[in-house]
């Protein structure tokens, strides 16, 4: 090596620094949290890389110096520094969230980023601390280090667009399918809960239910809604059906509420009330009243 | 990427070396070349995706399998030859295209939300731990996940730190384990063979086991799990034949790595402490021996102290882990080997006990008789590598061959695919299994370059690939795992509807985390996305009855299910529709197994006093139990 190419003496902390800094911000990025491309892309990958690639020059020493020789005739030394670092990212990783579960630390984001930004201090320290003084001087000036990767990374970075970009119009070639069908609901808790609705008898009973559609809206007319209490219709029947609305959760094109009132039995008793909404017999919902004097 | 001079060293005291043994000349023909891989690559990838299309939308079997393997060959025949000239500089690139193309169709099959059962357990346990902000969370899908927090906590950091959704993250793990594991391949066979070009041979070679691209691809604990398996083993492998600093960073890295498989899968640690005793025993008794006589002619084994030590903490923290943590888990896994030993004596003797293999599927009859051909062709392989073994054996070192032998531990399981217990294990174990086979196929394909007549006519080679990629491919899964496909009744995958989902949700939101009886395919929606706690029928606990008996339940049954709090019946109609395709609806003891149940049975619920049903879809009826009122008298009318 020539004299004019050895590396300013401060190059190696430099590069220290810049990749504490780098985790640092990697760090705030998970905890902001900064929108999930920049931390999928950037701050992950600098958290996990970090602490593997400085777990690796723990592991195998710092490159080039003579640590080819201590990996015996096998060959491997190049093949798992290239490896390693991800397999020893993904063991940090397990290490952080094994300690925090095992502590009784909540894995929460803000915990977990700076568990995980911790574990790359802690190794990147550790290997700067375990790297004898001469390999900080053997060690090329970090601008070239970089300018070299980028030059080596291109055409990978071209391959995984390509494929990412293949991968991405396979699933496209797939159509989503879109199931169409209705809910009908009780907005009873008492009725969910297994407790029988009471009334006394001859007065007026008034249910609550939703009808959401999925894959599609509802149909604009009101629906026909009809009660049987026990085996015959019930009396006195008076449905309100609201307007179909935007439904509000998760897949829910459409939703209508309403209510049905009805005269309770003259007699006392338990009852099952079977409530249909609609012209499908299947949307069907029974509830159990118990008349009392 | 490697060393060059470490490569031209040879000791006289370790095994024979590959080195020299190149696949072909590292020539790289124009057909070869990168960009036409990669154009290949995409090219196939979307000829798999568009047979996923073809399948989700009910075509014929033989159009979409045919299509698939159109895609799925030209996508990894080209980076296999690329692979074959034995060009060591970029066998690392070329690992890497065949690592994602056969993760690949498994992303494809479900890339936005689970779909197999085991996916399931492992998505919603994921879930449980973010939402819960701790480990070890009950699972209602396979109770002994709860036990085993690597898959579900790696999920989880990834989760917090990337922003992105549950199974996304879940994927990114799975992805870089598959990716790991192949390169753990890769390290461990380029450092017993002494060859990059047989690494990477022996990577493809792995990746072709039969469990390859869609069993060990699913998000689960055995995707993770194998991978740290493979590291522990390729990084002991490496430290035994380290030196210095690096060889005790190796043994302790593998330690690790060990500790992490424990706290990730069960049945991969055993698969892991029993191939490490094997290799301790082997490698003392052969240092034994050196001692005792010495030899010029064989390789000193210097390694055993780093076997001992890797062997003795893996046992200890399997212990340990299984002592303070996962207790029930010899429980869990105590009935397969047993269940599985005495069907396969029973196969021996009867006839209704087995499995029909390779019975009528959607699988065409051509996959089917390469299905069957793979093995073989795997078997003369083995047993032509173990012909040129025999001759130098003395040469090689003990782990190197004891690898190879638990490789041959493959063949024998292939019997265990005639019995149902022993099925599911065996599937398990070939993950394991084919490492050696890898070793034992990088091996030969090395040893056969001085075959120049079977080297020259390489379509006799990939002839062979394609055998045993698309016979392997076809005994891994069935058609309803690896193909998308319309609604059918009694599958795990395809029984899935977002009618399911949706009736989860609501039930989970108006009920909260709430004890339900129902059958063993909604019971997958239910748990996943409602977080609700599914009964496990059984002959002592037959909650079947419900809806598969033309009755009422018994006395016995109903106080079971009102002492044990399960409230609710989900019931899917389209059980009437068709008989399952699994075969039963509620698991073994089913009475009505192989038959659609009466939709009659199901109707009558709606009659009964103890269930009213709460929710309802066209297809889905949720009902609220009150087996209190088995015998109550309902007015029939005003």
């Amino acid at each position: 090596m020539t004299k004019h190419r050895l590396p300013r003496p401060a190059g190696r902390p430099c590069a220290t620094l810049a990749l504490a800094a780098a985790v640092c911000a990697a760090t705030a990025s998970a905890v902001v949290p900064s929108p999930v491309l920049l931390r999928s892309l950037v701050a992950f990958p600098v958290l996990v890389l970090v602490a593997g690639y400085q777990g690796t020059t723990l592991v195998l020493g710092h490159p080039g110096r003579g640590t080819a020789r201590a990996a015996g005739d096998t060959g491997v030394d190049g093949l798992l520094r290239t490896v390693l670092p991800v397999l020893l990212g993904l063991l940090s990783l397990m290490a952080v969230v094994l300690v925090l579960g095992a502590s009784g630390i909540p894995i929460a984001t803000t915990s977990v980023a700076v568990g995980t930004g911790s574990a790359a201090l802690i190794l990147l320290l550790s290997s700067r601390w375990a790297a004898p003084r001469s390999a900080w001087r053997a060690t090329g000036s970090v601008a070239r280090s970089v300018r070299g990767a980028a030059r080596r990374a291109v055409r990978p970075v071209v391959a995984v667009l390509v494929v990412v970009a293949a991968v991405a119009a396979a699933v496209a070639l797939r159509p989503e399918p879109v199931e169409r069908y209705t809910q009908l609901a009780l907005d009873e808790p008492d009725a969910v809960a297994g407790r029988p609705l009471s009334a006394v008898k001859g007065s007026p009973v008034t249910l609550r239910w939703t009808l959401r559609g999925y894959g599609s809206s509802l149909p604009a007319t009101g629906p026909a809604v009809r009660v049987m209490v026990g085996q015959v219709p019930a009396s006195r029947v008076r449905a309100d059906v609201g307007p179909v609305e935007l439904g509000a959760a998760p897949g829910v094109v459409a939703e209508r509420r309403g209510t049905v009132t009805f005269a309770a039995p003259a007699g006392v008793g338990c009852y099952d009330v079977r409530i249909t909404v609609g012209s499908d017999t299947s949307l069907l919902i029974t509830v159990g009243l118990k008349v009392t004097k | 990427m490697t060393d060059p001079g470490a490569e031209a060293r040879t000791d006289p005291a370790d095994t024979p070396d590959l080195s020299g043994c190149a696949v072909g000349a590292p020539r790289v023909a124009r057909m070869t070349s990168w960009p036409v891989v990669l154009a290949a690559a995409a090219t196939g990838i979307l000829v798999v995706g568009l047979s996923y299309r073809f399948s989700a939308a009910g075509s014929s079997p033989t159009r979409y399998y045919t299509t698939f393997w159109c895609g799925a060959l030209l996508a990894l025949v080209p980076v296999t030859i690329r692979l074959a000239t034995g060009d060591r500089e970029q066998a690392v690139w070329g690992v890497a295209l065949f690592g994602v193309l056969t993760y690949v169709p498994k992303f494809l099959r479900n890339p936005a939300a689970p779909s197999y059962h085991d996916e399931y357990a492992h998505w919603r346990e994921a879930v449980d731990v973010l939402a819960s902000g701790s480990l070890l969370r009950p699972n209602g899908l396979i109770p002994i996940v709860q036990f085993y927090p690597g898959t579900s906590g790696l999920t989880a950091v990834v989760q917090r730190l990337t922003g992105l959704s549950v199974w996304s993250s879940g994927q990114l793990v799975l992805f870089t384990a598959h990716m790991l594991g192949l390169y753990a391949v890769f390290v461990l066979v380029q450092v017993h063979l002494r060859s990059p070009a047989a690494g990477a041979l022996g990577a493809v070679i792995y990746a072709l086991n039969p469990s390859g691209m869609y069993f060990d691809t699913q998000y689960s604990y055995e995707g993770v799990a194998v991978a740290l398996f493979l590291w522990v083993l390729a990084l002991a492998t490496f430290a035994v034949r380290a030196r210095g600093r690096a060889r005790g960073a190796a043994t302790a890295l593998a330690v690790l790595c060990a500790g992490a498989c424990v706290v990730t899968h069960h049945l991969t640690t055993l698969f892991l402490l029993l191939l490490l005793a094997l290799v301790v025993v082997v490698v003392s008794v052969r240092a034994r021996s050196l001692r005792r006589h010495p030899d010029a002619g064989r390789p000193a084994e210097d390694g055993a102290r780093i076997w001992w030590i890797v062997f003795g903490s893996t046992l200890v923290m399997a212990t340990a882990w299984l002592g303070l943590v996962a207790r029930s888990t010899l429980t869990y896994l105590s009935p397969y080997p047993g269940g599985a030993l005495d069907q396969l004596s029973g196969v021996a003797v009867r006839e209704d006990t087995g499995r029909v293999l390779l019975a009528p599927t959607a699988q065409p009859s051509w996959e089917r008789g390469v299905t069957a051909l793979a093995p073989v062709v795997v078997g003369l392989g083995c047993l032509t590598a173990l012909v040129i073994l025999r001759r130098g054996r003395r040469a090689w070192r003990a782990d190197t061959l004891t690898f190879m032998a638990y490789g041959l531990l493959y063949f024998p399981s292939v019997l265990f695919l005639l019995t149902p217990a022993g099925a599911e294990g065996a599937r398990r174990s070939w993950a394991f299994t084919y490492l050696g086979i890898a070793l034992i196929g990088a091996f030969l394909i090395l040893r056969a370059r001085g075959w120049a007549a079977l080297w020259r006519s390489r379509p006799v080679l990939l002839l062979l690939f394609v055998v045993v990629l698309t016979g392997n491919v076809g005994a891994g899964l069935n058609d309803q795992y690896r193909f998308p496909g319309p609604f059918r009744w009694g599958t795990d995958t395809n029984s899935a509807s977002a009618e399911a989902r949706t009736v989860a949700e609501q039930l989970a939101a108006e009920a909260g985390d709430v004890r339900v009886v129902t059958d063993r395919y909604t019971r997958l929606q239910l748990a996943a996305y409602g977080g609700l706690h599914i009964a496990a029928p059984s002959a002592g606990f037959p909650a079947w009855e419900l809806t598969q008996t033309p009755g009422d339940p018994d006395a016995g049954l109903a106080r079971s299910l009102v002492t044990s709090h399960y409230d609710y019946l989900v019931v899917d109609i389209r059980m009437a529709a068709e008989p399952p395709y699994n075969g039963d609806n509620y698991g073994h003891g089913d009475p009505l197994a192989g038959r659609a149940t009466p939709i009659e049975q199901l109707d009558r619920l709606d009659r009964v006093p103890w269930a009213k049903r709460i929710i309802t879809t066209e297809h889905l009826r949720v009902y609220r139990l009150d087996l209190s009122r088995l015998s109550a008298t309902v007015v029939p009318g005003p």
